[in-house]
């Protein structure tokens, strides 16, 4: 086959692998906001308004999002985002086979057998654990991973050219790349010793007809990357000249300290962020964070991709000397950087030291072959082309390519986020309950987003004051007349710097839950804290007496007996709430937390009495015969089927021992009906005549 | 082969450096934590100030804030100022003011006197500003015994 014939297979089969993964992810992409990522919600809706997202400001994402936000006729702003992490992550799924299939050594196996190991390296790196994560939400790391991919090939496109204007190409893309994670920057170095080495080392550039010694050749042909690399990369890296344009958007307590409006800011805002997460361990806590890392790359990769991989880096080394010292070079500056890094989101941060890896996994793949065929070529079978019948080889290829599958049946259940609704549908409950002219109270800054996002991109109940929208630091004044809520009642003197000011609401206020999202079992980030709180200067009604409840229970959790309940009218609308009251007989002052279940399934969890029990035996009382009553509604998620499911109250097994782990009440059947579809029910919640909004 | 050996040597180097960091850190790993998990905690508090409803615990128990703990571990000294732990990440000083406030391992809530050398605790609070940044306790969670 003519290499240029080769070359356009590759691509074809590049864009296939790429279309493959983007149909798995699109399959099992979020379908509007989520709480995975802790910044999330902030990256959904910061490029739509084209303002500045939290440190480093991420220019370029928020560029490229604006365009996917606008010109993807599908789904909400948030929804279109998390398809841009799709779309740009599968381009990096594309790029790696590409990196992969042009570096292995010719000598060793055939095309095919190289085309096997990159693809298996690709697929395997497109549904690794975090990577996959990444590539369904509206996240930075995929895009980046799409941006480190295109970098690398152009990178070998002037290798192979050595053109000048490739080189300008690769520069500027690297540029570029700053804008979807500043910590690319720290990739130059092997980047540079590799342009060095090809410089130098290499074979010269193709232009027999340039007059002169080689090596002052060479160095003319240095100082001619270096002014055309500084200018491209110094255009790719003018995109963050955009920041101080858009500095008047901060509203994040932390970036508005740094607002990048002088020089000294802008340089805060980008290289000088974070400066307390990095070298944050101790040496002594280095080989505790080397293990963590391991760990990481078992979870992508398993123990005989570690080995592979092992085993790649030699291949490598021996076949592509100057590829390694770029490859493993950027691969040691991630992980050196990152297993000193202090995050809680720590995982993906690895993610392109996993892509690095997936290219010595192949080599190491590759290795297994040319032994497997040493082997077979010992006892008399000859295992290259024209010695085997194309079924073989077809099915020699399927073979190799089958480990692919795992890592998609192994982590579809974690991956797959297409049923999380939770805050789509609680927000989307919350604006239709607010009242006229309320105000809601949210966490400031990145934190606020989920509820920031319905007013900057919808314009949703221009009534309702969002007081933390604005500025991290509103007048106690501008909340005067109004209802309050809140969807935290957590201060910042106890919950942190993105809390709401402690100042913003009387200290004394009472805070009520009227309203739980979906709080499942299994946490995915911050997802078990959707709730409503109304905020009252007057107690709640925490006791009643006389009440009949119509579900007559009398089942004893131990500190407490419910003694009944009443549920609203049915059937509800997935997606639709249910209006609760659950009626108890106090035994004494021992907390008890219940869990609310429809089927299996979680709907929420709170102590009864909302936690304001003390109080309210303090302030108000709680007299002879009188139950506690809590009065709320719950979200029944969009992503529950029709049907006739049982609604149970049981109370949290492990709290304490006085509970009685097997108890739980029955409070009647409950049917679900499905009549219109989630994303239609949000926009609508939204103010939205259009999806294309 | 020969042409790119000065290539090969340094790389071989760095090979053997990556394996034997390796090796060292998962030696020193197997030594402090034998074949269990209970070192890869590199979670740190999500600092977003919401809190569930009903202050709901963190690891099932009531009075907990509803956010991952600060600091835990094993008491290894107390003074009215400040309590000493052995966390998994290596000793840690926790300052004690007034305001920091005892919870039991059944929610109700406690004092000083009921934490002792070689009680299990979590530690919620807040990082104090500076260089030198330590953890000021607000609530202190006693934990069952294992």
């Amino acid at each position: 086959m003519s290499e240029p014939t080769s070359r356009w297979t590759d691509r074809w089969i590049a864009a296939g692998l790429g279309f493959f993964a983007l149909l798995v992810y699109l399959r099992t992409l979020t379908p509007s906001l989520s709480f995975l990522s802790p910044d999330g919600s902030e990256l959904a809706t910061v490029p739509a308004i084209l303002g500045l997202a939290h440190p480093p400001g991420y220019p370029l994402y928020t560029w490229l999002g604006f365009f996917f936000s606008r010109l993807l006729p599908v789904g909400d702003v948030a929804h279109r985002m998390n398809m841009m992490s799709a779309v740009l992550g599968a381009v990096g799924v594309s790029a790696l086979y590409l990196l992969v299939v042009r570096l292995l050594p010719t000598e060793r196996v055939g095309l095919l057998w190289r085309r096997c190991a990159a693809a298996l390296a690709a697929l395997l790196f497109a549904f690794s654990l975090t990577f996959w994560s990444q590539a369904v939400i509206a996240e930075v790391y995929a895009p980046n991973i799409g941006l480190i991919g295109l970098t690398l090939l152009l990178l070998l496109r002037w290798e192979r050219t050595r053109s000048l204007l490739d080189f300008s190409f690769f520069a500027l893309t690297f540029g570029l790349s700053l804008g979807t994670h500043m910590s690319n920057l720290g990739l130059a170095p092997a980047m540079a010793l590799f342009i060095l080495l090809t410089v130098f080392a290499a074979p010269g550039a193709p232009n027999p007809g340039q007059k002169g010694p080689i090596a002052g050749r060479r160095v003319w042909e240095l100082a001619g990357l270096v002014i055309v690399g500084a200018a491209a990369f110094g255009l790719g890296a003018a995109q963050f000249l955009w920041l101080p344009l858009r500095a008047s958007t901060i509203n994040d307590p932390l970036s508005i300290k740094i607002a990048p409006v002088t020089l000294a800011n802008l340089y805060q805002y980008t290289l000088g962020a974070f400066t307390q997460l990095r070298f944050a361990f101790p040496l002594g806590a280095l080989p505790d964070r080397v293990v963590i890392y391991i760990y990481f790359l078992i979870q992508q990769y398993g123990l005989g991709g570690i080995l592979l991989g092992a085993a790649g880096l030699g291949s490598l080394l021996v076949h592509r000397p100057r590829h390694f010292y770029l490859l493993v070079g950027m691969y040691l500056v991630n992980v050196w950087f990152f297993t000193q890094y202090r995050a809680f989101d720590l995982e993906v941060f690895f993610i392109p030291a996993h892509y690095l890896w997936a290219v010595l996994l192949a080599f190491g793949v590759v290795e297994v072959l040319y032994g497997l065929g040493w082997m077979a070529s010992r006892i008399g079978v000859h295992l290259g082309r024209g010695c085997l019948s194309s079924g073989m080889r077809a099915g020699l290829a399927v073979l190799i390519l089958l480990p692919s599958l795992t890592p998609i049946r192994r982590n579809w259940e974690k991956n797959n986020l297409s049923d999380d609704t939770a805050i789509n549908d609680f927000y989307a409950n919350v604006w239709e309950r607010l009242p006229a002219q309320s105000a809601l109270i949210t966490p400031r800054g990145v934190f606020g987003y989920d509820a920031f996002y319905w007013q900057l991109i919808y314009d949703t109940r221009p009534d309702v004051l969002l007081p933390l929208l604005p500025s991290p630091n509103p007048s106690p004044a501008s909340l005067a007349d109004r209802e309050v809520f809140g969807t935290t009642r957590t201060v910042s003197s106890k919950g942190g710097m993105f809390a709401p000011p402690a100042d913003l609401t009387p200290t004394d206020s009472w805070i009520l839950p009227v309203l739980f999202g979906q709080q499942p079992e299994k946490q995915i980030g911050r997802r078990e804290q959707l709730a409503l709180y109304q905020y009252s200067k007057t107690p709640p009604e925490l006791a009643i007496r006389g009440a009949a409840p119509a579900v007559v229970t009398h089942a004893d959790f131990g500190p407490a007996v419910l003694v009944g309940a009443d549920i609203s009218a049915q059937p509800v609308e997935s997606g639709g709430v249910l209006e609760i009251s659950l009626y108890w007989s106090s035994r004494g002052p021992a907390p008890l937390r219940v869990t609310l279940r429809l089927g299996s399934q979680v709907l929420e969890q709170h102590e009864v009495g909302f936690g304001l029990l003390s109080r309210y035996v303090r302030e108000v009382g709680i007299g002879p015969g009188e139950w506690i009553v809590d009065r709320y509604a719950v979200v029944i998620p969009s992503s529950v089927p029709p049907g006739r499911y049982t609604l149970t109250l049981s109370p949290q097994v492990g709290q304490s021992p006085a509970i009685l782990s097997s108890a739980s009440a029955a409070l009647g059947v409950i049917e679900v009906i499905d009549e219109m579809e989630a994303m239609e029910q949000w926009l609508r919640a939204a103010g939205s005549s259009s999806p294309g909004r | 082969m020969a042409k790119s050996r000065w290539l090969i040597l340094p790389g071989a180097v760095v090979i053997l450096g990556m394996l034997c960091v390796a090796v060292f850190s998962l030696g020193v790993y197997l030594g402090k934590h034998g074949l269990t998990q209970d070192g890869l905690q590199y979670q740190t508090p999500r600092t977003n100030g919401a809190q569930p409803p009903g202050d709901a615990p963190a690891f099932g128990l009531a009075g907990a804030p509803a956010r991952t703990p600060e600091a835990a571990g094993l008491i290894r000294r107390i003074t009215p100022a400040q309590v000493e732990l052995a966390t998994r990440e290596g000793p840690r000083t926790i300052l004690l003011n007034d305001a920091a406030e005892v919870r039991l391992e059944d929610g109700r809530i406690g004092s000083r006197s009921d934490l002792k050398p070689g009680d299990l605790i979590a530690v919620f609070g807040q990082w104090t500003e500076g260089a030198e940044r330590e953890l000021e306790a607000e609530v202190i969670v006693r934990l069952p015994k294992q």
